[in-house]
């Protein structure tokens, strides 16, 4: 398997909605640094200061992924990386519970490679 | 060697702020870098590259000469990683000559401090038996620089566009290194004259551009102009007199000049 698409949906606070919104939009310009951590503050500044340690565990740092879908609906949020084989591990051990650090709810996510 | 004093013209807050915004490193990193750049302690080990030698607080000789001796500490498992030692060293030096001609340009100095800076390794006026002003570690002999004059003014030239064509970067910066352009002209290579160019990623591309435009913006008369533009047409016109008053073979060059007044820039 060499490219695996992981998958992640929740949902965030209303009051969050923009914040999120701002997230992704980093995240697509291709933004893992201060930038991203300032527009997680809001959220959650323990989670903005942890993304440190998510990218120190990825095999390629911050670079391990890049971002397909980044979605925000109404409360709803998408988020689409795309990642190589050896990655999709790491990624899913380390980027899913700081989700969790976010305070979202109803996260679930899910992989699926392209020989599938 | 360039005896004058650092201009010391950067102010230093603004320019750290403009630097960051430009760079997407994490806090934790930001945080060693905020405290290289303004004490010169660097926590932790890093590669040599432009971010060590232009935001060092002390732009010298001397500071970078340090710089280079303190961080080309390559360890054992590492170099067996190259295999190739010199191969790496050589890699290094282009490198480190390329951080005061194209590199320079993304950490915001004042245009005369900058211009100080270029004189400082590539000196006020082109020399060809020049040495690279700072030794790579370990070394004990200077070494001959990698690039030529025309790799050395391609970045000018490159500034000279953006300030016409972008406005970006300042006029000063280049007005302070046209003695240096126009002892260059000698030995620069005649695709720069030619009435078209194909090789982009060349140095004869980057000057090609700037002399372009700088023909192209000679041409506009001072009537109309605003101040800015009037500034602009004084800047193309000094480069151009550059190639005007040469008294060597331009090859091309009164071509090129007839079919931009006619055309527009061919780039």
């Amino acid at each position: 398997m060499s490219e695996v698409c992981l998958d992640i949906h929740f949902s965030c606070e209303p009051e969050h909605k923009a914040h999120w919104k701002t997230v992704f939009h980093l995240l697509v310009e291709g933004k893992r640094g201060w930038q991203l951590q300032d527009a997680v503050d809001p959220i959650s500044k323990t989670a903005a200061d942890n993304l440190d340690d998510v990218w120190d565990n990825l095999p390629h740092g911050s670079d391990s992924f890049e971002v397909f879908i980044a979605d925000v609906k109404k409360q709803q949020c998408h988020l689409q990386l795309m990642t190589g084989g050896m990655v999709i591990e790491a990624l899913v051990k380390y980027l899913i519970p700081w989700f969790k650090e976010c305070a979202v709810s109803d996260l679930r996510y899910q992989c699926s490679g392209d020989d599938e | 060697m360039n005896s004058k004093p650092y201009p010391s013209k950067t102010n230093r807050d603004e320019q750290w702020q403009k630097i960051i915004a430009e760079w997407d490193v994490t806090r934790k990193e930001l945080k060693r870098w905020e405290k290289y750049f303004f004490h010169g302690e660097f926590d932790g080990k890093t590669d040599l590259d432009a971010s060590l030698l232009l935001c060092h607080p002390e732009q010298s000789i001397s500071s970078w000469q340090s710089v280079i001796n303190r961080s080309f500490e390559i360890d054992p498992a590492r170099w067996d990683d190259y295999h190739k030692g010199e191969e790496l060293k050589l890699k290094s030096f282009e490198s480190i000559q390329s951080c005061f001609l194209g590199f320079i340009s993304s950490y915001h100095f004042h245009p005369q401090d900058r211009a100080w800076i270029f004189t400082q390794i590539f000196g006020d006026v082109y020399d060809p038996k020049r040495l690279f002003p700072l030794l790579l570690a370990g070394e004990t002999e200077y070494r001959k620089f990698t690039y030529d004059a025309e790799m050395m003014c391609a970045p000018i030239f490159m500034d000279v566009y953006s300030y016409l064509e972008e406005n970006r970067h300042s006029c000063s910066y280049v007005l302070g290194l046209l003695p240096f352009v126009e002892s260059s002209l000698q030995y620069f290579s005649k695709n720069v004259f030619s009435t078209e160019i194909t090789d982009y990623g060349s140095s004869s591309f980057g000057v090609f551009v700037g002399l372009n435009y700088s023909i192209y913006r000679a041409l506009k008369g001072f009537d109309t102009a605003s101040k800015e533009n009037t500034i602009k047409i004084e800047l193309a016109r000094k480069v151009k007199a550059i190639f005007d008053n040469y008294e060597g073979d331009l090859g091309d060059y009164e071509k090129l000049v007839a079919l931009v007044e006619k055309e527009g820039p061919q780039v």
